[in-house]
């Protein structure tokens, strides 16, 4: 499918070429960490290829930073005032490059295209100080795995809504056995802090509450005691991310909760686990999106690059390679109005589950600027708290109650 | 010796000459030591001053080129001489350091000692026990990432056997061990320099003072701290310097391992400095922090060289 | 054989097996399959009837693996060139002459020891831009200089004051001038101290990191270090292709240390330590 937007861009640019007068090469910077990440880095570099096809007098530079070190070596060239003309910044990221000035507004540019008009609801959230600062390339969603096999064996129903899952998986855990209830990350990762506001949110509350920090809340006490309970007991502890993921994949967990690209890695289970594995849409309300993947120009450019950089950001977002975005890493699109055809659709149902899931999804972290800008410090003071309530006996309201004053003499919010 | 040789040096060369015996020498000398001094100086006097100068600056601004319009003032060194993790990190730096080299110290001295001894297959002992030295401190964190993983790294499961534990701890996560077993793989990577220049000195030792102490009827532990330990002082300072220095400035095993956790378990200086400047982008803390880490490994390199210099062979 | 000595070699034994335990799992994991190792209880082990190479095949095809080593490998042998010249002229220039200028030089080429990479990089990279050394070949090469130089300086001033300047000044008086005679007569005595400089500068630039990763940026110029970097990505970590990869990327480093070594304890033996 690549290959034939590819041709069909060269064709199209054999017949423009034929018509333009040849212009100067404008170069333009193009820094990601997905440049080389299985999946993602595929199509990358066919859009990028489309691209330089369909704009001749354009030459797009591939930066990849090694994802370890992204954010370091970003905020080198940014302070350095040598920025790439595009970037991909993760959405949790963005606050902070934002808040030091670093990316051009967009507002616009975007004014009269399909991202105004046509795209997923967290496109707003990339405000800042009043001005759009980024386009979504992809959204974000948080499906529901299961091992159908453990589950049949022990008797266990799927579970069909919060407290029904918490429950599930207590009675999934037999250490004996080698096996666990659920796959979560029980380290020092971003995805700790990402559990506590999960865990927050389908408990019907959240840990931001009109503008002030509510974590000592006696609601937010109970859903981060619950937090506790599940993960803790039924977790393995010290595990990143990719440990827990693959530990599901093993067969040696019973659920896990994660992005839908992770439908695709299920493939690296034996042939035998592979039909026991499946992924739904969670249960449980509301839909979480943790924060997708967004694109951003640099401030400061010169007209011809800053033109160059929003013609490539514009491309990417056209319906095909949108489409071809999904299909091909299982991230949702940003774009709103469904990309998939029917027979996309048919061949693969579980792209639909996620589009769905994606489009009714909430921001997963407060959207307040002053904690956004200080993301890092926000996401410490919380990593803290929850690896305290993970391998420590101190009362929960205690940890709750420390996170917040930190934050608030951190990060004031009034 | 000195006049004989002015004058055939005379004799042959022009006008250079004309500088004078000790001039020449001295420009000489420096013409030596210009590349190097140069090379060093170019690539550090820069950053140098732009990290002294941007902790005199005030506000929190990331954009090197509009630093300068920031007013001057010591705003930074007190923000971070009251912030309470500076000073956590202060002593966290000291216990990775200390036990660190410490540990690195003893090993190296045991390992030296027994080296020295010139058993059979020494040879390969020595080229074997030195390997760690050879690799880089990005792969050393990556092995001892696996290997006291919590859950599946192969150090549980062999404390597991002998029954020292029961079900998993995971070593990197759990605060009250995050700094052990940080300090375990900086252990791993340090001991080898210790080793190789205790050794060297234990093997410029003149045997003729071990048999004169033989003579004077002295018994091994006499032997060493009369013999051995005066020898190999002034080199045993150097290395633990140079380490201590080392181990004080790097990050890279922490980073890759715990990243400064849990909960600031293993957040030393370099790392807050780290945090501050590519985290919280608070350039002005973290050059505040790096200039007073500058003074401080001065003053220590001052110390121990006056230690080491004193106690030559 | 005294009780004394046995116990001393099962003492070197226990540690040599303890000292290589790391490497020894490293290449275990990367030549297991995943299931075997993501275990509770590794088999210390291997199964021979499941080695699997695919993790060392893997590593080439999907990376630009032989092009890393490549530029390590240039990297490393221009440092150590560059390295060695400029810190035995340092060198020998510390033993000969004892100014205060000269002493004063030879402190501060230690003070690049003290400033923690954090602080160094944003300044290298905004010099490095006005300097247009940035990714490039010597641009790294200078960093690495920065890195090796101070201390192989020193290593050699231990060297040459062993070497009597009598040696010198007896060839000047012969009619050769204070280079030459260095060229022709110092310079071979100090063999043993060269070797050991090179092994120490050849292993500290082949392991370099922070600068690789900062200095360059073309994949093209990639070396080993940040190259690695890849096979952690943001989702997931590849132990094996992870392992297979340390494995191999240390190899050249071990077979240099494992070659080299007696001359570095040689050299040391003879030079380094007299300095002080």
């Amino acid at each position: 499918m690549l290959k034939a937007l590819i041709r069909g861009a060269a064709f199209g640019a054999a017949l423009a070429a034929s018509t333009l007068v040849a212009q100067a090469q404008t170069e333009i910077d193009f820094a990601s960490w997905q440049l080389e990440e299985p999946g993602n880095s595929d199509w990358w570099k066919a859009a990028i290829a489309a691209f330089e096809a369909a704009n001749p007098d354009i030459k797009i530079k591939q930066n990849y930073i090694p994802f370890a070190d992204y954010l370091t070596q970003l905020t080198i060239r940014f302070a350095s005032n040598r920025p790439p003309a595009v970037v991909q910044i993760s959405e949790q990221n963005y606050g902070a490059y934002a808040a030091q000035g670093w990316l051009a507004a967009l507002d616009g540019r975007i004014e009269g295209t399909d991202i105004a008009t046509d795209w997923a609801s967290a496109q707003a959230d990339l405000k800042w100080d009043g001005e759009t600062r980024g386009v979504l390339i992809s959204n974000s969603a948080l499906m529901l795995f299961y091992n159908e096999d453990l589950l049949r064996k022990a008797g266990v129903a799927v579970p069909t809504n919060w407290d029904a899952f918490k429950a599930a998986v207590a009675k999934m855990t037999d250490r004996e056995a080698g096996r666990f209830g659920l796959s979560a990350v029980t380290t020092e990762h971003p995805t700790a802090v990402e559990d506590l506001h999960r865990y927050a949110m389908w408990a019907g509350t959240s840990l931001v509450k009109d503008g002030k920090y509510n974590l000592t809340a006696p609601d937010v006490v109970a859903a981060l005691d619950a937090y506790r309970q599940t993960v803790g007991q039924n977790a393995p502890l010290g595990n990143n991310s990719a440990v827990a993921r693959q530990l599901f994949v093993d067969g040696r967990t019973a659920f896990l909760i994660d992005g839908p690209w992770v439908w695709s890695w299920l493939e690296k289970a034996t042939p035998e686990m592979r039909p026991n594995l499946k992924m739904v849409r969670t249960p449980f309300d509301p839909q979480e999106a943790p924060g997708g993947i967004t694109v951003h120009l640099a401030e400061g450019l010169d007209e011809a690059t800053a033109d160059a950089a929003w013609k490539f950001v514009q491309f990417i977002t056209r319906p095909e390679w949108q489409r071809a975005y999904l299909k091909q890493t299982g991230q949702p699109a940003g774009r709103k109005s469904p990309v998939l055809t029917s027979e996309d659709i048919a061949a693969a149902p579980q792209l639909e589950i996620i589009s769905d899931a994606a489009m009714a999804s909430q921001p997963l972290f407060p959207t307040d600027q002053r904690i956004r800008g200080n993301f890092a410090e926000y996401s410490a003071i919380l990593m803290t708290a929850a690896l305290k309530l993970l391998s420590t006996q101190e009362p929960t309201e205690a940890v709750l109650k420390a996170a917040q004053d930190q934050l608030q003499a951190a990060i004031p919010l009034d | 010796m000195a006049m004989t040789s002015m004058t055939a040096s005379k004799v042959r060369q022009g006008g250079w000459l004309d500088l004078g015996f000790e001039r020449r020498r001295t420009l000489l000398s420096l013409a030596l030591l210009m590349p190097a001094a140069a090379t060093v100086l170019v690539l550090i006097v820069y950053p140098l001053y732009q990290v002294f100068e941007i902790s005199l600056r005030e506000g929190k601004v990331m954009n090197f080129a509009r630093i300068g319009t920031l007013p001057l003032g010591f705003g930074n060194y007190a923000r971070v001489l009251s912030d309470p993790q500076f000073w956590r990190s202060t002593s966290t730096s000291a216990i990775y350091v200390a036990g660190s080299v410490g540990a690195a110290l003893a090993i190296g001295l045991a390992t030296a000692l027994l080296l020295n001894r010139r058993l059979p297959g020494t040879r390969i002992f020595r080229t074997l026990i030195l390997i760690p030295w050879a690799v880089p401190g990005v792969i050393v964190s990556i092995m001892f990432l696996w290997i006291m993983d919590g859950s599946f790294g192969v150090f549980n499961a062999m404390l597991r056997d002998l029954g020292l534990l029961t079900g998993d701890h995971a070593w990197f996560v759990d605060s009250r061990t995050a700094l052990i077993a940080v300090i375990i793989p900086t252990i791993w990577k340090t001991y080898p320099l210790i080793t190789l220049t205790i050794l060297a000195a234990l093997q410029s030792i003149p045997t003729e003072l071990y048999d004169a102490a033989e003579v004077d009827g002295a018994k091994a532990v006499q032997k060493f701290f009369h013999v051995t330990w005066p020898g190999i002082q002034g080199a045993t300072a150097l290395v633990v310097m140079v380490s201590c220095l080392g181990v004080f400035r790097d990050v890279d095993i922490i980073f890759a391992t715990t990243g400064g956790g849990p909960a600031h378990a293993t957040e030393t200086l370099a790392l807050y400095v780290y945090k501050e400047a590519f985290q919280y982008f608070r350039m002005g803390a973290a050059t505040a922090v790096g200039t007073m880490m500058i003074a401080f490994a001065l003053l220590l390199s001052i110390l121990l060289g006056a230690v080491a210099r004193r106690s030559k062979y | 054989m005294k009780i004394g000595t046995v116990l001393s070699w099962v003492a070197l034994l226990g540690f040599a097996l303890v000292t290589l335990f790391p490497f020894y799992w490293m290449v275990m994991t990367a030549i297991m399959p995943t299931d075997a190792i993501l275990s509770r209880s590794p088999s210390l082990l291997p199964d021979l009837s499941r080695i699997r190479f695919d993790a060392f095949g893997g590593i080439f095809a999907r990376s630009e693996f032989p092009t890393w080593m490549m530029n390590s490998l240039i990297i490393g042998v221009l440092t150590t060139f560059f390295s060695i010249v400029v810190s035995t002229l340092a060198g020998y220039s510390l033993s000969r002459h004892a100014g205060v200028v000269q002493q004063s030089l030879g402190a501060t080429l230690l003070i690049s020891k003290l400033i923690p990479a954090s602080l160094i990089l944003i300044p290298l990279f905004i010099l490095y831009n006005l300097l247009g050394i940035f990714d490039t070949y010597l641009g790294l090469v200078l960093a690495n200089m920065t890195i090796s130089v101070p201390l192989a300086s020193w290593l050699m001033k231990g060297f040459f004051d062993r070497i009597p300047r009598e040696l010198e000044q007896a060839a000047m008086i012969d009619g050769a001038s204070q280079m030459q005679a260095l060229r022709l007569i110092v310079l071979p005595l100090a063999k043993p101290g060269i070797a050991a400089a090179t092994v120490y500068v050849m292993l500290n630039s082949w392991s370099e990191f922070i600068f690789a990763r900062t200095l360059i940026a073309s994949p093209e110029r990639q070396v080993l270090t940040v190259g690695m970097q890849s096979f952690v990505g943001e989702q997931m970590v590849d132990w094996q292709l992870l392992m297979a990869a340390g494995t191999v990327s240390i190899l050249p480093a071990i077979l240099l240390f494992v070659f080299l070594e007696p001359f570095l304890v040689n050299g040391m033996t003879k030079g380094a330590l007299a300095g002080t």
